[in-house]
């Protein structure tokens, strides 16, 4: 038994999800290992949620150094984490993990077709994750995971934090999602962001910029993007759940 | 639910035309090494000026920043198929060779133990993903960065062969020039 079959066990009684394999592209359940304060492993869930595909979600306790351990190592050679699983398969990183379940999911892709709008997106997810990611990270370990938090480091994440915002702010303004007028893995990248953001004491820097806001309000109450009748961001684990290093058990597709 | 793509908003973007000429600045780093294969692969013609710092690109009216955004628009603009695989499973293998790259290879970290891998799994493999993909421009460029600050472990046959495999995917007309600039 590996740590995935340990820790995101499937429930195989009868009449589950994609265990009958009626549905082609959604037959296997996916399996995924990561930590509910890391970004990356909420990208992970996002994506599964908006394309339809049910996950079941286990922890990897990073701030334990698991990524490092032998049965870790087993999964993901090198210790690339989240980590993800179908059936004899298995990959990890963000990339990989959110384009898989992007290409094998039942709505439409979420990377635009149009090399401008391709580019844009993937220089959205660049800054999010060199730019905004490092402060963000140090915002949810001081407020969230800490009672009492380093207020130096706080006010040094913020500051950070509040030029990349307005960038984001700014683009907003005249686009309905981060690359024009449709929803791409790019607004997954910073859904993510904006959410354990929310979650900290620099929430401000979100309710300050009203473009940010109304997107987020907007991703919230949007319905997936495979028609499904999922709210991607309900999945999303709450403050009390990082502290407890609770994942969301299951994404669930109940109208399959 | 939007079926084919027809539930998609269609939107008019900036787009250069066929006289504009692709120019493409950086520093002489991995991220640069990996964009210039990735344009020569794809058989992109572009002006390289590695005096810069931030990989950039400028193409009449459009520009990209970052290493990802500008290995996708080279992946776009190029001739013939897009060396993004089709299949999720491929299309996983890619880009788990692409962040394991980023993250470990282009910080000097890991270096040995991620190379014997690849050098193992090439014994098998034509190529970083079994068809030629974005994974080989970007692993390359990063190895090659290493030969060149002489951080390149030695006796890794299958990855000096399969660098020559990369290296003859770009086209005749342009390989020796952007080869020059990665050596």
């Amino acid at each position: 038994m590996d740590l995935f079959d340990q820790r995101a066990a499937i429930d195989e009684s009868e009449g589950q999800y994609g265990l009958s394999g009626e549905m082609k592209k959604t037959q296997y359940v996916l399996q995924m290992l990561g930590a509910p304060w890391c970004p990356d492993t909420l990208k992970c869930i996002l994506v599964a949620a908006e394309q339809g595909m049910e996950m079941t979600c286990g922890l990897l306790d990073v701030s334990e150094n698991e990524q490092n351990s032998s049965d870790f190592l087993a999964i993901s050679e090198f210790g690339v984490a989240p980590a993800l699983k179908e059936s004899d398969y298995t990959t990890a990183g963000v990339r990989a993990i959110t384009e898989f379940i992007n290409a094998r999911g039942l709505g439409n892709t979420l990377i635009p077709m149009n090399a401008v709008q391709a580019s844009d997106q993937d220089c959205w997810i660049e800054i999010a994750r060199t730019q905004a990611e490092p402060a963000i990270n140090t915002l949810v370990a001081e407020s969230v995971c800490s009672d009492n938090g380093d207020t130096a480091k706080i006010d040094e994440a913020k500051a950070a934090l509040a030029p990349v915002l307005d960038q984001v702010n700014d683009n907003l303004a005249n686009n309905d999602f981060m690359v024009g007028k449709n929803f791409t893995l790019a607004d997954i990248h910073w859904e993510a962001d904006m959410h354990l953001l929310s979650l900290t004491a620099a929430n401000d820097l979100i309710e300050s910029r009203s473009n940010i806001k109304n997107w987020v309000d907007k991703l919230k109450n949007k319905k997936s993007a495979c028609g499904q009748d999922v709210k991607a961001a309900s999945f999303l684990p709450s403050a009390s759940d990082i502290k407890a290093k609770k994942m969301p058990p299951i994404i669930k597709i109940e109208d399959f | 639910m939007a079926l084919f793509g027809f539930g998609k908003k269609k939107e008019k973007t900036a787009s250069a035309s066929a006289s504009d000429k692709i120019s493409f600045s950086g520093a002489a780093d991995a991220i640069s090494a990996k964009c210039i294969l990735t344009a020569g692969v794809r058989g992109v013609e572009i002006d390289i000026d590695l005096s810069g710092d931030n990989a950039s690109l400028s193409h009449g009216p459009v520009s990209a920043k970052g290493e990802s955004a500008i290995v996708t628009y080279f992946d776009k603009k190029g001739t013939g198929q897009s060396l993004r695989p089709k299949k999720a499973r491929t299309l996983g293998e890619q880009n788990y060779w692409m962040d394991v790259t980023c993250q470990y290879l282009d910080k000097g970290e890991k270096v040995s133990e991620i190379l014997t891998s690849l050098n193992n799994a090439l014994a098998d493999k034509e190529f970083v993903a079994g068809q030629l993909s974005l994974a080989d421009p970007a692993v390359a460029g990063s190895i090659m960065a290493l030969k060149k600050a002489g951080n390149l472990p030695s006796g890794l046959s299958n990855i000096e062969a399969w660098l020559g495999r990369v290296e003859q995917k770009i086209p005749e007309n342009l390989r020796s020039n952007y080869m020059s600039q990665l050596g």
